[in-house]
């Protein structure tokens, strides 16, 4: 089945190659329901990495995890649909869901080192995807291993199949992840903050390394960050997200250039400018909503300088609806509302 | 030079090809690198690699059969209980003196306790004794006339000696005179009954029985000719006089003939056998073998020349039924039941005494100066020894291996085999050597099956509750818990009751009470790695939740497992050896260290030796493996090595 959707694909082109619709993530707490996703949309292009920023908590991860099914225990999916190539990956069962992993849709997590496993070598490790996924045993041999490794510029690829994680760097381990993840050529790659625990150097060369594959498998990228810097350089649409929903989508520079969502602009405001002198940095004052006790309007509008500026009253009563305030960029803000 | 046809960029090719990779550094050669840093752990991984040795090379190492009885190897030395040899340099072999002493003058009379602790030779006035073990002299006993004869009481208290005058008793203990009574009438002869109650004195025609209560004279036997023999039988009820053609049955309590066993000629030896079931007596050139309770003569040998000197050579446990008389130089041995003569040993010199070894596997025979040793079984020579001066005394020693020898001034113990049991014999006549060096191979299967079968079983179950959580793992867990509520051993116990006894059974129980320990440990290891980041990160990767658990999450938790199950071998051992011990596990012929110490336990104090070597050999296989554990503990935890 999952086959036949890889020769389907390039004849509907224009279907987009992972389509989010909605998607709410709660988790039943004894406490109360902690609404870490709710009602977040977006939409993926092969070849396309769509960047996906937010503070921390505000559920960035959560709609990577929620991608790929894996929210735990006191979490479900209540509703919505992740629609990828055209299939809705909520409707698939368990073991469907196992196999499309690794196989169609990777993952990069944010700390290399402790994401591979201490007692088995990278090899091995690289090697059980290849195994799980192309299912022929016999025919999987170390040299592909190598020549996995040797693909993301692991130097030396002979001698480093052999080696434990610990005995790598962080750049080296983030780079053997994506080995992993790309050992199958995955139509998706959602990247969580691939590059939070390596230093500047090691990140653009990651970044690079990403954007290079990206180019040759013509995959679709999600890249989630809280680094507005590395979603400037690399993404080609941006989704900012608050406190669990998306506030605002636009390609990256309308995004920088035009920021319309309070938040957004708070955000950019509060990146440091090459030479410019200031006293502090701008902040967003206030902190992210609980999750769990959500304001009834707008989650921005208890820190929003916007709204008295402009002295909307509606903001803390009725939640605003995302709306597209110019073409390609989508607002969720009553400051727009019927500017369109 | 076969390449010199090859090409110079061929050659340079391969060079370049040469890749200069660093060996692999392996996960477990790490940690083995770490192990052998711990002098600790390799003393432990030394004694564990003998141990398997051992265990491999069982039946090249071991002297004997493990479960063979000895008692029909034709051999002497089989006592009871034998004592090791430990001799650094060398032990004894046949012909050796096992005790070596000498009296301050001629040994008129040599004679070994009835325990064989004590040795006593006879020098006119003096009795002198030694202990057998050690060699030591003990004491000097006086008496004011040369002794004739002298006595030792069945529980070697006392000592009876006969002068011209007087009948002497010492007491043994107290080392002096316990009391003086008269020699009732010239008596040469004294004799304890089998029990110390009673003893006689004889002279030529006259026998006095005494009794140890009143201390005086019972009744008194008359005779019609001069005595050749007198002896009581083995309950101390009858006393056998043989004198001129009469061996004659006689009544303790009222002194009267009970019957009479007549002969043609004069009867020159008359013999209990150890039973006092039947007599054999000899009267010229007849042997004669008579029922001691019906009095009937079962069995007549002619022989053509004069016999003298009749004996049994008897191990009734093996069926072992002969009699032995000398005429002249020629020892002789008839089969009793059939009468067919077994054998002829030629000792080259008229001989004086003929017997056999306790379990009649050994005879001697001795002339004036001449001792010679045989074969029971086969008659072949085994050994001889000449001496100087007179071989006053010879007996063998009442558990066998050795002949007390006495002549001239010197007394000695002569060893008559060449086979040494390294740790002694056991109970049951085996081989304790054999059984130790079997029992290894025992110990360890039983170590390694009951913690392999405890960690498989208990591993899978805490993995999986552990993995799982939530109302799995509280029912497994649970039953743990159960299980972990009794003592272990008092569970094995219980199970083995269930089961029935045996080792198969033993082994189940005792990987059953081993399964909560190591179900716990693997749960805690899964717990702690289950929320790791390369568990998220296989399952983003598309790896199924069973190779998860076995491949990713186990081989992270291994660590404490193998130190428990490592520790835990030693206390398997040592539960399996308890079972064994209380006779719940290894069935008796099974060489088991525990049911070995179970067996012998009674013997603590007589032959400590039989327990010494099986405790002595769990003790150090659980020390090696406590050890082992205890390194690997260390090795497997990088943050404890320094």
């Amino acid at each position: 089945m999952i086959k036949h959707q890889h020769n389907f694909q390039p004849s509907t082109n224009s279907q987009p190659l992972l389509e989010i619709n909605d998607l709410r993530t709660y988790f039943f707490t004894r406490d109360g329901t902690v609404k870490a996703v709710d009602g977040v949309s977006l939409t993926v292009e092969r070849g396309q990495i769509h960047g996906l920023v937010g503070e921390s908590g505000c559920g960035k991860s959560m709609t990577a995890m929620s991608i790929l099914r894996l929210v735990d225990k006191p979490g479900r999916i209540v509703s919505g649909e992740i629609l990828f190539k055209g299939e809705d990956l909520l409707k698939r069962t368990r073991n469907e869901m196992t196999a499309i992993r690794g196989k169609q849709i990777s993952v990069i997590f944010q700390e290399p080192k402790s994401s591979l496993n201490p007692v088995l070598r990278v090899g091995t490790q690289l090697l059980e995807v290849l195994k799980i996924h192309e299912g022929k045993q016999r025919t999987i041999k170390r040299k592909d291993a190598v020549e996995q490794l040797r693909s993301v510029g692991i130097p030396d690829p002979d001698r480093r199949v052999e080696n434990y994680p610990h005995e790598m760097s962080g750049g080296m381990a983030q780079r053997v992840m994506i080995a992993m993840g790309m050992a199958c050529a995955p139509d998706l790659l959602i990247a969580d903050e691939p590059t939070t625990a390596l230093d500047v150097t090691i990140q653009a060369q990651v970044l690079d390394l990403i954007r290079k594959l990206r180019d040759e498998h013509e995959m679709g990228v999600i890249l989630i960050t809280h680094d507005m810097g590395i979603v400037a350089e690399m993404a080609d649409i941006v989704t900012v997200m608050y406190a669990g929903t998306a506030v605002e989508e636009a390609p990256t520079v309308e995004l920088f250039e035009t920021p319309l969502h309070p938040y957004t602009q708070g955000l950019i405001a509060s990146i440091p400018v090459m030479g410019q002198v200031k006293e502090r940095l701008e902040v967003i004052p206030g902190n992210v909503p609980n999750l769990i006790d959500m304001p009834p309007g707008c989650r921005f509008a208890p820190r929003c300088k916007a709204r008295i500026e402009h002295g909307l009253t509606r903001c803390e009563v009725e939640e605003p609806h995302m709306i597209e305030a110019k073409p390609n960029h989508f607002v969720r803000c009553w400051l727009y509302e019927g500017e369109s | 030079m076969e390449s010199t046809g090859q090409s110079p960029e061929v050659q340079l090719a391969a060079a370049d090809a040469t890749v200069i990779t660093r060996p692999p550094k392996s996960l477990w050669r790490e940690t083995l690198e770490r192990l052998l840093r711990k002098p600790s752990a390799v003393v432990g991984l030394v004694i564990l690699g003998t141990l398997l040795f051992i265990a491999i090379f069982a039946p090249v190492l071991a002297t004997h059969d493990p479960l063979q009885v000895l008692l029909d190897v034709p051999e002497e030395g089989v006592g009871k209980r034998d004592k090791p040899c430990i001799h650094l340099f060398g032990c004894p072999g046949a012909g050796d003196s096992l005790f070596d002493a000498t009296a301050a003058s001629d040994i008129q009379m040599a004679a070994l306790s009835a325990t064989n602790s004590l040795i006593s030779a006879t020098s006119d006035n003096t009795i002198t004794i030694w202990n057998r073990g050690s060699g030591k002299k003990l004491m000097d006993l006086q008496a004011d006339q040369p002794i004739f004869a002298i006595n030792w009481s069945p529980n070697d208290q006392k000592i009876l000696g006969i002068t011209e005058d007087e009948v002497i008793v010492w007491d043994v203990n107290r080392r002096q005179v316990d009391r003086t009574l008269e020699n009732p009438g010239e008596a040469t002869q004294v004799k304890w009954n089998a029990d110390g109650t009673r003893f006689l004195t004889a002279s030529d025609r006259r026998v006095d029985l005494w009794d140890t209560l009143s201390w005086g004279v019972v009744s008194t036997i008359e005779l019609e000719s001069d005595l050749t023999e007198v002896a009581w039988n083995s309950n101390g009820t009858l006393v056998m006089t043989a004198a001129g053609r009469q061996v004659q049955l006689w009544n303790v309590f009222t002194g009267t003939a009970v019957t009479t066993l007549e002969h043609e000629n004069p009867v020159t030896s008359a013999r209990f056998n150890r039973g006092s079931t039947r007599i054999v007596t000899t009267a010229g050139t007849t042997l004669h073998v008579w029922n001691a309770a019906s009095f009937a003569e079962e069995r007549v040998i002619e022989y053509d020349q004069p016999l003298d000197n009749g004996a049994w050579s008897e191990d009734l446990s093996r069926g072992v039924e002969r009699v032995m008389a000398t005429s002249g130089n020629t020892g002789l041995m008839w089969n009793t039941r059939s009468g067919e003569l077994l054998q002829e040993f030629d000792h080259g010199a008229p001989i004086e005494q003929i017997a056999s070894s306790p379990l009649a596997t050994r005879i001697f025979t001795k002339s004036e100066q001449l001792l010679r040793v045989w074969d029971a079984t086969n008659g072949e020579h085994i050994l001889s020894q000449e001496t100087d001066g007179v071989l006053t005394s010879t007996a063998w020693q009442t558990n066998g291996g050795g002949i007390l020898v006495a002549d001239g001034d010197a007394v000695n113990i002569l060893k008559t085999s060449d086979r040494q049991y390294i740790m002694g014999v056991d109970g049951n006549v085996r081989d304790q050597f054999s059984r130790v060096i079997y029992g290894t191979r025992l110990s360890l299967l039983v170590g390694l099956t009951t913690v392999t079968l405890a960690v498989i079983v208990g591993t899978i179950s805490g993995a999986i509750a552990g993995f799982l959580g939530g109302w799995v793992d509280n029912v497994i867990m649970r039953i743990m818990d159960v299980m972990l509520a009794f003592p272990s051993l008092i569970l094995a116990i219980a199970v083995v009751t269930v089961l029935g006894p045996g080792l198969i059974n033993a082994l189940t129980a005792i990987s059953i009470v081993f399964i909560p320990a190591y179900a716990r440990v693997a749960r805690s290891g899964v717990l702690s790695v289950k929320e790791e980041d390369f568990v998220t990160a296989d399952r983003a990767l598309g790896v199924s939740q069973v190779r998860i658990l076995f491949r990713r999450v186990l081989p992270n938790a291994m660590a404490p497992l193998i130190v428990q199950a490592t520790l835990g071998i030693g206390t398997a051992i040592l539960d399996a050896a308890a079972l064994s011990f209380l006779g719940l596990g290894a069935q008796p012929p099974t060489p088991e260290w525990g049911a070995m110490l179970g067996a012998e336990r009674n013997q603590v104090f007589t032959a400590p030796h039989l327990v010494f070597y099986p405790g002595i050999a769990i003790m150090i296989t659980v020390l090696a493996f406590n050890l082992l554990g205890d390194g690997l503990r260390d090795a497997l935890d990088p943050r404890l090595d320094r």
